[in-house]
């Protein structure tokens, strides 16, 4: 049997279109949440000044859980599958996304926001007008690291039956078929590569953009 | 939020014993000072002199410690800042453009913030940049890195005048241009001031720019008010000895006999030198590039005439020699004081300087000269 007829073999057996679907269904799903969130808490944090720390210690705390025992820990509340899954990959992700907007925010140059005071710009137009557009690139950052975590635990999933590219990786390991390893491995691992760079590149945009120089 | 039109045309802004205090430093020390509406009145002192700080008082960025400002008779602090401040323009030193938007987004962000119609804010931002003399077509998709600092310079202004406000607050606004540029502003600005007819509070160090800009100085000192005059007035009768040195009213006209044009001329170089056999729209264009506001029209070698980047911009059908005008022509040898009174006779308040070939070598402004001269 020749390499491609191996693959396909695997690709059909383990229904490997149907895993990629779910895989990055839930994907989707948790970054999309996440990215809200995120950039709500970043917001709210930037405008509640001494709420930043406490909040951010909590979410410092939360990602110190190891994946794993979160996912298990969700497990009574959530039951199996995707449920749990989706809101681990969030909690994951809130906080670099929350933290970058929230630097973000703070850290535009403050000439900026003298000009725009002068000009007759009220607080909430100085956020939406000035600091937000200026804070993206960051916020964008923020999103692309929360992706690679997301990738991450939507894969462990596959241990608590949720479907996804975790699914056959876990059949692999079980039946310890290194085929099914090798090409579910590889095609994650694809996965994520691609979708990093899609982001790294909406990232450079926006700094190019900030620069005004497209 | 939409916010209300305050005034239309002022009757003058009253700063009436102003005090504030940063720690147990002064930045201003009871303070009283009457703009007359319409006026251009120039703040000027040394750096912590405090000459700032009145401006900003006006629009609310500082609020005094003790005294009060009033417009037209109205306490200031029964206005909302936000609506205050959007009744008055106000221009800073260049870094003043918001880096992520456009030159349209730049001049054209109060009135979006006010709920204009897109088609409005459009013609507005259009007219305003024909005012500024920068080409709506090529200039207002740019970013503001795009822009030389003059054109930034430009947009600055333009955002200003927005919501045609009657009162213009200038916080150094030519201060970080190099000195070419610096008189072609000025002088472009001297020009729109009067268009405008508006009330302008006006801060900088340079003494020659408020010479140039303000129908009265108002000279800093140590956080208080030295004294308020016309040019005249401070030059021939200095209160104190802070405003004699400030203005150099010992100098004045000491050296005129003993120098020649080139002592006080401009170098050119040869971005100044366009062939007047050019098409006149490159040449406006070239100029732009070059942000320059005007130019010597050559061929072969031989000097055609000046032209002007504003009457290019009104019209630049045909080629450039077809607009240039005759320019008085000075050798670099000649004595200043001839030179002047020639310039006065002909009513010209520029002229070209020339080495002994015949080269053109310099400009030479009438205001500019008798301003270094005072």
């Amino acid at each position: 049997m020749n390499l491609i007829d191996r693959v396909m073999d695997v690709w059909e057996l383990q229904q490997l279109t149907q895993r990629t679907v779910e895989h990055l269904t839930m994907f989707a799903i948790a970054l999309i949440v996440a990215s809200i969130v995120g950039v709500m808490v970043g917001v709210i944090v930037y405008r509640r000044f001494r709420v930043a720390t406490v909040l951010f210690n909590v979410l410092n705390i939360a990602e110190t859980i190891p994946t794993l025992a979160l996912l298990v820990l969700l497990l009574p509340l959530l039951g199996l599958g995707m449920k749990p899954t989706i809101v681990t990959s969030i909690i994951y992700s809130i906080l670099p996304i929350a933290r970058n907007t929230y630097t973000g925010l703070t850290s535009v140059d403050k000439e900026h926001i003298f000009v725009a005071e002068a000009l007759g710009l009220s607080d909430s137009e100085i956020l939406r007008k000035v600091r937000f557009p200026l804070a993206l690139p960051l916020i964008a950052g923020g999103i692309r690291i929360a992706l690679v975590f997301t990738m991450g635990v939507v894969t462990l999933g596959g241990l608590i039956a949720a479907g996804g590219l975790g699914a056959p990786l876990q059949t692999g390991i079980q039946l310890y078929d290194k085929d099914i390893i090798i090409v579910t491995g590889l095609w994650v691992g694809l996965l994520a590569l691609v979708l990093d760079s899609v982001a790294g590149m909406i990232e450079h945009r926006l700094e190019v953009n900030r620069d005004g120089t497209r | 939020m939409t916010s209300r039109r305050l005034f239309d045309k002022i009757q003058g802004i009253t700063i009436s014993h102003v005090t504030k205090k940063y720690g147990s430093i002064y930045a201003v020390r009871d303070v009283s000072l009457d703009v007359i509406g319409g006026e251009l009145l120039v703040l000027i002192g040394p750096s912590g002199s405090g000459k700032t700080t009145p401006l900003r008082m006006v629009n609310r960025l500082i609020e005094p410690d003790e005294g009060s400002i009033s417009i037209d008779g109205q306490d200031i602090r029964g206005h909302d800042p936000v609506t205050l401040r959007r009744n008055m323009g106000y221009v800073i030193q260049q870094i003043g453009l918001f880096p992520h938007m456009s030159v349209r987004e730049n001049i054209g962000l109060i009135p979006r913030l006010e709920g204009w119609p897109r088609d409005d804010i459009n013609a507005r931002v259009d007219e305003l940049l024909s005012l500024v003399a920068l080409p709506p077509e090529v200039f207002s998709k740019r970013y503001p890195q795009e822009l030389s600092g003059g054109q930034q310079q430009r947009v600055g202004l333009a955002r200003a005048l927005a919501m045609d406000p009657p009162i213009l607050l200038m916080d150094e606004p030519f201060g970080a241009l190099d000195p070419i540029l610096r008189m072609q502003l000025q002088d472009e600005f001297a020009r729109v001031k009067g268009e405008l007819g508006k009330t302008i509070l006006f801060v900088t160090h340079d003494i020659e720019e408020s010479f140039k800009l303000g129908d009265r100085i108002a000279i800093m000192r140590d956080a208080s008010l030295d004294q308020v005059g016309t040019a005249d007035e401070l030059i021939f009768h200095p209160e104190s000895a802070f405003v004699a040195d400030i203005v150099d009213a010992n100098k004045k006209y000491k050296h005129v006999d003993t120098m020649c044009v080139g002592d006080v001329a401009y170098a050119l170089d040869d971005d100044y030198l366009l062939d007047g056999r050019m098409d006149g729209k490159d040449a406006l264009s070239s100029m732009h590039e070059n942000d320059i506001e005007v130019a010597l029209a050559m061929e072969g070698g031989e000097i055609i005439g000046l032209v002007n980047a504003l009457s290019l911009y009104r019209d630049a059908q045909g080629r450039l020699r077809d607009h240039a005008f005759e320019p008085l022509i000075f050798d670099a040898n000649d004595s200043l004081s001839a030179a002047l009174s020639e310039m006065k006779a002909h009513g010209i308040s520029m002229a070209v300087v020339t080495s002994r070939d015949g080269q053109p070598t310099g400009m030479i402004s009438m205001n500019e000269t008798l301003l270094r001269l005072v």
